[in-house]
């Protein structure tokens, strides 16, 4: 490194350090707060902007992002990845107007990605808006719905913690994946699997049928607590409630599972909460996803999902059988690297 | 690492990128900047979750005959789309297009069957 870069380096960072230290100013607290991010031409997320420390910190889908606010201008950096986990950036600057945030923005590193800038907006409310302390007025959710439809950010770094990130640097996504051997995933990194979905309700219970696992969730309306001895599993134990015409499931007694492919943890004494709503019409069931697990993340992450009813579908069987996978492992000689993973194997 | 490929299977080709429709597990494991064919035999069909496989040989440049793991979507999404276990059958002569696996090794996954009689199937 030469002294040129190295002082270069000092700068920047130094500059970053005036940023994160600037006090909040009047025109900061405007832009604080949960919004609804819509980048053209069809990716929709979650961003939450507020004061921790003196200073205006950012998250989108509860992962942190870099913001820079001056006056009524604000530029971010989000990252993000492919279905391939190639990692880019979008950097999004803006202007606040009348309670609207409006931009372009540009995306890096990405083969075939826009050259020219692409409009953004954030408003106010969208999806899942805080319901607390709203009347019940309990809605019916029954029907069949499709595949998760729509595009999120694939937002990539959460707030992990170095026990999850430990976990995530030993994971194998080849040979640790829990779907590969025909085992549920888990209620968080199942949450937007591409299969259909249906619910059957009673005023005691919810019935939640995943196309994907042949798998039955059962949430209890009844306030019942879970039994002693219940045991950990991939789902957990269910409870729900109406707050105005939004379902609230919240989930314990979950076994270690993963929120996601790369093998992100989470942890047996998590919480998740989903909300449930429907949009369009009852048309669209849109849920939102909360993981509260402070072993693995100091930020709770947030997933979403949109499935437009089926009138024209049922839930197809789901028989599966691990041979496929256990046939790889064998053709490309890794079975043995794969009985020695049985730690990071959830 | 594709030209490692390439010495695998004489019927192998390096065709323009594509990216699969949503999945339920990695494909992390694909170079999906590639897009390769392979030409061969279908050896065995195995329409099952949580994706399906076809076993496909196809004739190294060396004249041997390497079993390609040809890697699909989930059963349901492909039976929704009219894609059938009965839609390739063993036998079957067909070119294979996907994406390779980074690892170097004889599996790809699949983008779309090229049948001799010039029909395909593709993925969505």
């Amino acid at each position: 490194m030469t002294s040129m870069q190295s002082m270069a380096e000092r700068l920047s960072a130094l500059a970053l350090l005036t940023l994160l230290c600037a006090p909040v100013s009047a025109e900061d607290t405007a832009f604080a707060g949960r919004w609804w991010l819509e980048l053209a031409p069809d990716l929709v997320g979650v961003l939450e902007l507020r004061e921790a420390g003196g200073q205006i910190v950012g998250y989108v889908e509860g992962g942190p992002i870099d913001v820079e606010i001056t006056g009524d201008r604000i530029v971010m950096l989000v990252d993000s990845r492919d279905v391939s986990m190639r990692q880019f950036n979008r950097r999004l600057t803006g202007k606040l107007t009348d309670g609207v945030m409006a931009g372009t923005f540009t995306t890096d590193q990405v083969e075939g990605a826009p050259a020219q800038p692409v409009p953004w907006r954030a408003t106010r409310g969208g999806g899942v808006v805080a319901t607390a302390g709203q009347a019940p007025t309990p809605v019916n959710f029954e029907g069949v719905w499709g595949r998760p439809a729509g595009k999120d950010l694939r937002k990539y770094r959460m707030d992990t913690t170095p026990l999850a990130e430990e976990y995530v640097a030993n994971y194998n996504p080849d040979l640790d994946q829990p779907p590969m051997r025909c085992m549920l995933p888990g209620l968080v990194a199942q949450f937007g699997y591409p299969y259909f979905l249906e619910i059957m309700q009673r005023p005691e219970r919810i019935l939640f049928f995943s196309e994907a696992f042949g798998e039955v969730r059962q949430i209890y309306l009844d306030g019942r607590s879970p039994p002693e001895f219940f045991p950990n599993s991939a789902d957990g134990f269910s409870t729900g409630h109406f707050e105005g015409e939004t379902l609230v499931v919240e989930t314990t007694h979950l076994k270690a599972g993963i929120r996601d492919y790369r093998g992100e943890p989470v942890s047996e004494n998590a919480r998740i909460t989903e909300r449930y709503t429907l949009l369009d019409d009852g048309q669209t069931l849109y849920g939102e996803m909360t993981i509260d697990d402070p072993e693995n993340y100091r930020q709770p992450p947030l997933r979403r999902t949109a499935r437009k009813r089926s009138t024209e579908s049922i839930l197809l069987p789901y028989e599966c059988d691990p041979d496929s996978f256990f046939r790889q492992l064998y053709r490309e000689g890794t079975f043995d690297e794969y009985l020695k993973r049985g730690r990071w194997r959830r | 690492m594709l030209s490692a490929l390439r010495s695998l299977s004489s019927g192998v080709i390096v065709l323009l990128s594509a990216l699969p429709a949503a999945a339920h597990h990695s494909f992390a494991e694909f170079d999906l900047t590639q897009t390769i064919e392979v030409h061969g035999v279908v050896e065995e069909v195995w329409f099952n979750n949580p994706h399906i496989h076809y076993y496909l040989s196809a004739t190294a440049e060396d004249g041997s005959q390497v079993s390609w793991d040809i890697y699909g979507s989930a059963p349901n999404n492909l039976v929704r789309q009219g894609w059938t276990r009965d839609s390739v059958k063993a036998g079957d002569v067909v070119t294979m297009v996907g994406n390779p696996a980074k690892q170097g090794v004889p599996r790809i996954s699949l983008v779309k069957v090229i049948f001799a009689d010039g029909r395909t199937l593709q993925r969505e």
